[in-house]
């Protein structure tokens, strides 16, 4: 036998059209049967016209359905404010309504369209009101698993980058050379370092955001440990405006970039290199620069596969979190080297304050 | 009995400056020199001659193994691999049967590893070591790329050119020069090593002292006795022997 695989999108719509369907045969059911218990004279109301007239409103519901779907979703992404968020809804409701209005009596030729529209706007609303809380119920709850998954996904991630034998047996290694050539206070600085970025890993942290301040010092924690190992080799400039820091960002997306930048800006040539996290708000946007002036991008230089993972990977939790509205690029640098952007809608949390500080080293 | 003298190749300052110093303690060695990168390794290596080489694996545009190839196997002196986790690397070391140091690794360990060394030089025993490290080459060839970057000094600048702007390369003595647009380069390595170095569909070697960018032929003028000039696209004339005919011709694809 074959079986068939349905994407989620897919067994969502046959839900909902089944849904409609059964609705839509209990109301040619009801009206048959009423029509049969009022006409006068024995004039029966045939199952065939019984559909004709009920049917019709249903199909075109029925087609609405996936157009809401889209609609909340985009709208959702964009994380637009309150009153631009429930103007927006009025807007497309008024919208569908009237389109499905207009289609249903267009069917029929109707004369009085105006006062049709009239009379039966209220009804209408309802109907896509109901509609709309399902699909509200339904995008809510798919979003919220989507970011549990691709969070825990993430964690999983920087915590492998940050245990990688490699990373962790060079910073070892640097403590030792510390310590064979007098430096203790060096090699202590060193393991609190290492001891921080093991602490970012494993310290449960459930928050799918945080703010970008947050963000970039655990980035910072990282790159500590690695300035240590490339010593005269490395350097970290990061410059971001007051109103950047407050701005939330998907936790753990700046790990890769900086991960990437060091690979290739600094571990893959033999000069010194400079790695730049930048941030600054554009209109309603964040917008944040991962660079460093190695080789460039990959389209220049062959990079390893392994690589590639990372920022597919970024690519992938910005568009779940925020659709099209946000965008990732990595290009060559105008002065050489390659730059990471990201483009996030600006958000910020009222309740940021209440969060948990993480440690400053 | 001569102190042994080492050489000490590392892209991470801490690593390289602090071994040289372990180095130092062992009154029967001598530390010659560190390195930071794969090309410096190969000039060190030429032109200093030492003794053994504690050689980092991982390193940028050069890395271990493009060393090994560049000097040659066989003019390889002893070495000593330092790395800190490369699974490919320890499998054919542990194959090869060569010796290496994984980091961080303990002063002991260390004087093991140098203590063996030692009695390998003293005894001669290199011969046997000259095959591991062919095997060893031949082994991960495929895993390491070809040279894509040279570091050439200007006045008091270091200058990258990346071997895609070479015209031409010839030999000066143990040193090749670089010819890039008009005006030449000197690297203190010397032909064969670059030429091992360099992808072959890339550049070839058209005499004993010159490989050319085949990117840059113009003309192939061949005369009766077999010997030719190649003429670049900047008129630049290069002689082509007669015994790198048949080479020219394969990577070309074509008879001359």
């Amino acid at each position: 036998m074959q079986t068939v695989t349905l994407t989620r999108n897919q067994r969502a719509l046959a839900w909902a059209l089944g849904i409609m369907a059964l609705l839509a045969a209990v109301a040619v059911t009801r009206h048959h049967l009423e029509m049969m218990d009022h006409s006068p004279g024995g004039h029966y109301l045939t199952w065939g016209h019984a559909i004709s007239q009920q049917a019709p409103d249903y199909i075109l519901w029925a087609l609405a359905i996936p157009l809401v779907y889209l609609f909340v979703d985009r709208v959702a992404r964009r994380r637009w404010g309150w009153p631009r968020t429930v103007l927006a809804h009025a807007a497309f409701a008024l919208v569908v309504v009237l389109a499905v209005i207009l289609l249903r009596n267009g069917w029929f030729g109707a004369k009085d369209l105006g006062m049709i529209v009239m009379s039966i706007l209220p009804s209408q609303f309802f109907t896509y009101a109901a509609i709309l809380g399902g699909v509200l119920a339904y995008h809510y709850s798919r979003v919220f698993v989507e970011r549990e998954v691709e969070l825990a996904d993430a964690r999983l991630r920087a915590l492998r980058a940050q245990l990688r034998p490699h990373f962790m047996f060079n910073a070892l290694n640097s403590v030792a050379m510390l310590v064979r050539s007098g430096r203790g206070t060096e090699a202590v600085d060193t393991i609190a370092r290492v001891s921080d970025l093991l602490r970012d890993g494993l310290v449960d942290d459930d928050r799918a955001e945080v703010t970008l301040e947050e963000e970039v010092a655990l980035a910072r924690r990282y790159l500590a440990v690695e300035e240590v190992r490339f010593a005269d080799r490395l350097e970290v400039r990061v410059d971001l405006t007051e109103q950047a820091k407050a701005a939330r960002v998907p936790r753990l997306i700046l790990q890769p970039l900086v991960e990437n930048a060091v690979r290739h800006g600094i571990s893959a040539r033999a000069a010194a290199g400079r790695i730049g996290i930048r941030a600054r708000v554009s209109g309603r946007e964040l917008i944040v620069e991962v660079s460093d002036d190695g080789h460039g991008p990959a389209v220049l230089t062959p990079r390893p596969v392994s690589n590639g993972v990372g920022l597919r990977n970024t690519r992938e939790r910005l568009k779940a979190a925020y659709g099209s509205a946000a965008r990732f690029t990595l290009d060559q640098a105008p002065e050489g080297g390659a730059v990471a952007t990201l483009v996030i809608p600006l958000w910020f949390d009222v309740g940021a304050q209440h969060a948990a500080p993480l440690p400053t080293p | 009995m001569n102190r042994l003298r080492v050489l000490v190749v590392d892209d991470e300052p801490l690593a390289r400056t602090g071994l040289s110093e372990l180095i130092r303690k062992d009154p029967e060695f001598e530390s010659i020199g560190d390195c930071a990168d794969g090309q410096a390794a190969v000039e060190a290596i030429e032109s200093l001659q030492p003794d053994l080489v504690l050689l980092d694996v991982q390193m940028p545009e050069i890395d271990g193994f493009g060393v090994i190839r560049a000097i040659g196997p066989e003019r390889m002196p002893p070495v000593i691999f330092v790395t800190a986790y490369e699974e490919f690397a320890l499998e054919a070391f542990r194959v090869h049967a060569l010796d290496y140091l994984l980091k961080p690794f303990s002063d002991a360990e260390l004087a093991a590893a140098l203590g063996r060394a030692k009695r390998l030089i003293r005894d001669d025993g290199l011969h046997h070591l000259t095959e591991r490290l062919t095997e060893l080459v031949g082994s991960v060839r495929p895993e390491s790329k070809y040279l894509s970057r040279l570091t050439v000094r200007v006045a008091q600048r270091v200058q990258i050119v990346r071997v895609t702007e070479i015209d031409w390369i010839d030999a000066a003595d143990y040193c090749a020069k670089l010819h890039v647009a008009g005006t030449a380069h000197v690297v203190r390595v010397s032909l064969g090593a670059l030429e091992r170095l360099l992808d072959p569909a890339a550049f070839v070697r058209v005499h004993r002292s010159a490989i050319i960018n085949l990117d840059r032929i113009r003309e192939i003028v061949s005369d009766p006795t077999g010997d030719g000039v190649v003429v670049l696209a900047d008129g630049t004339k290069v002689r082509m022997a007669r015994s790198r005919r048949a080479a020219v011709e394969r990577v070309l694809g074509k008879a001359l």
